[in-house]
Parts: C-alpha cells; structure tokens; sequence
C-alpha cells in the first residue's frame, strides 16, 4: 500500500483511503429491478422521467 | 412479486390529501433542480409536531405502506402511530405508488423547519409539493458523504454554479 501511495505520489497526486458506512439502498432498489421484467423496469423509468419533467417545467415557471 | 406502478405525484396526492406537511428531497428534488440521475423512490422529510404525525400515520394507512427490507422487497406491513413514527430517523417504506423514503433529519440539515426555509412550492402533475433547494441538497448530499452522493455531487455543484451565474446570486 505504501509503495502504491508514492507512486500516486510521484505523479502529483494523493491516494487518500477512508471508511465509508455500508450503503446498501441503491442495491435495494436495484434488486426490486431485478424482479421485475424489462418491460416493467422500462415503464418505472418511463413514469419517474415523466414526473421528472414536469417537475423541472414547474421549477422553471418558478424560476 | 407484486407489482406496484411508481406513481411519484399519486403518493405525494395522498400525502396532500391526509394534510402532511412535507418536504421532497434527495434524489427527485436533485432531479427537478436539473440532475441527470433519475431515481424511483421518493424522499420526504415531513414536519415532526404530534399533529403532522398524526397525518402522515394516516396517510401511510391509505397508502399501503409497508416496511421495506432487502429480505422482504414487496414490505412488511407494521403498526404506526405519531409516537411510533417519531422514534425512528428513518423510514424505508414501499407504498402502492412505489417506494418512499422518510427522514427526519437528513445528514447536514436539522429537518423540516430547516428545509422549508427555502424550499420552492411547485405544482407537478396538478400535486402541489415543497422542493428543498439544491443549496440544501447539496449540503445534506455533502454531509452523508456515501459514494451515491460523492458520484452526483460534481455535477450537483456545477448546476449550482450555473444557476447562480444566470440569476446573478447563487441558487437556493
């Protein structure tokens, strides 16, 4: 590891190594996806693009 | 597995229907700010007062909510009350609309009062919703530090960045 963190360093970079809390709702979410069949995933995309748009339509006649 | 229609806006209806004071934030609020990253749950932070509670442990009975685990992906159904409700942060539900997220106090944020400051009142889809502004996702996606957020924060930072260049002040 060390020999690895001077050889980023010799390129003028860091390699930084930290601890990050397990983060597992992107998983979960894609693991309801996996139950679905690909029609379906589709059509939930299709739905939160469709809410999406019309949010970004709202906050621009805000704006 | 049961198939439940993401339906954001008939979610947020019910909510509105039931009175619950709310916030929308995390990844649609990100979305209706401009970020390219889609997600198919909705994350809300509601006011805490026993009477919003109260509310929401109606609304989430007309919703179907159910308690939602990688173990159980169609949710186990549970009891709740305004007590029940206030003693847990975090609630990962999956609702007859799809799945909802409930917060209520995002990392970097000290909850509703904080968020409604600045959120924007929109109507989307005929359903009237308060949106946490992108300053205030931005500071709570910076504050939980998960790799998710470190992902969408560059680009996050620069529609910030662009926002408060057009307007001449930065975005809120």
């Amino acid at each position: 590891m060390a020999r690895v963190q001077d050889l980023v360093r010799a390129c003028g970079m860091e390699l930084g190594v930290h601890l990050l809390q397990v983060d597992d709702s992107d998983w979960s979410v894609a693991r309801g996806n996996l139950a679905l069949d690909v029609d379906a995933r589709v059509r939930h995309h299709q739905l939160a693009l469709r809410f999406a748009r019309a949010g970004r339509a709202a906050a621009e006649r805000h704006d | 597995m049961i198939e439940h229609e993401f339906a954001p806006e008939a979610m947020l209806a019910v909510l509105n229907e039931h009175g619950v004071r709310l916030v929308l934030v995390g990844g649609f609020a990100a979305v209706i700010h401009g970020s390219p990253y889609v997600t198919t749950d909705i994350d809300i932070v509601p006011e805490r007062s026993e009477a919003n509670l109260e509310r929401l442990s109606s609304a989430l009975a007309a919703l179907h909510a159910r308690v939602w685990t990688s173990a159980e992906p169609e949710g186990h159904p549970f009891g709740h009350d305004a007590a029940s409700l206030r003693r847990v942060n975090v609630w990962n539900l999956v609702t007859d609309h799809g799945r909802l997220d409930i917060t209520f106090v995002p990392s970097g944020t000290s909850g509703y009062e904080d968020l409604a400051r600045d959120a924007r009142r929109l109507v989307i889809l005929g359903v009237e919703v308060d949106v946490a502004s992108l300053s205030d996702v931005v500071r709570s996606k910076e504050a939980a530090g998960r790799e998710k957020d470190r992902l969408v924060l560059p680009v996050l930072r620069r529609i910030l960045d662009e926002s408060g260049r057009r307007d001449g002040h930065p975005e809120k």
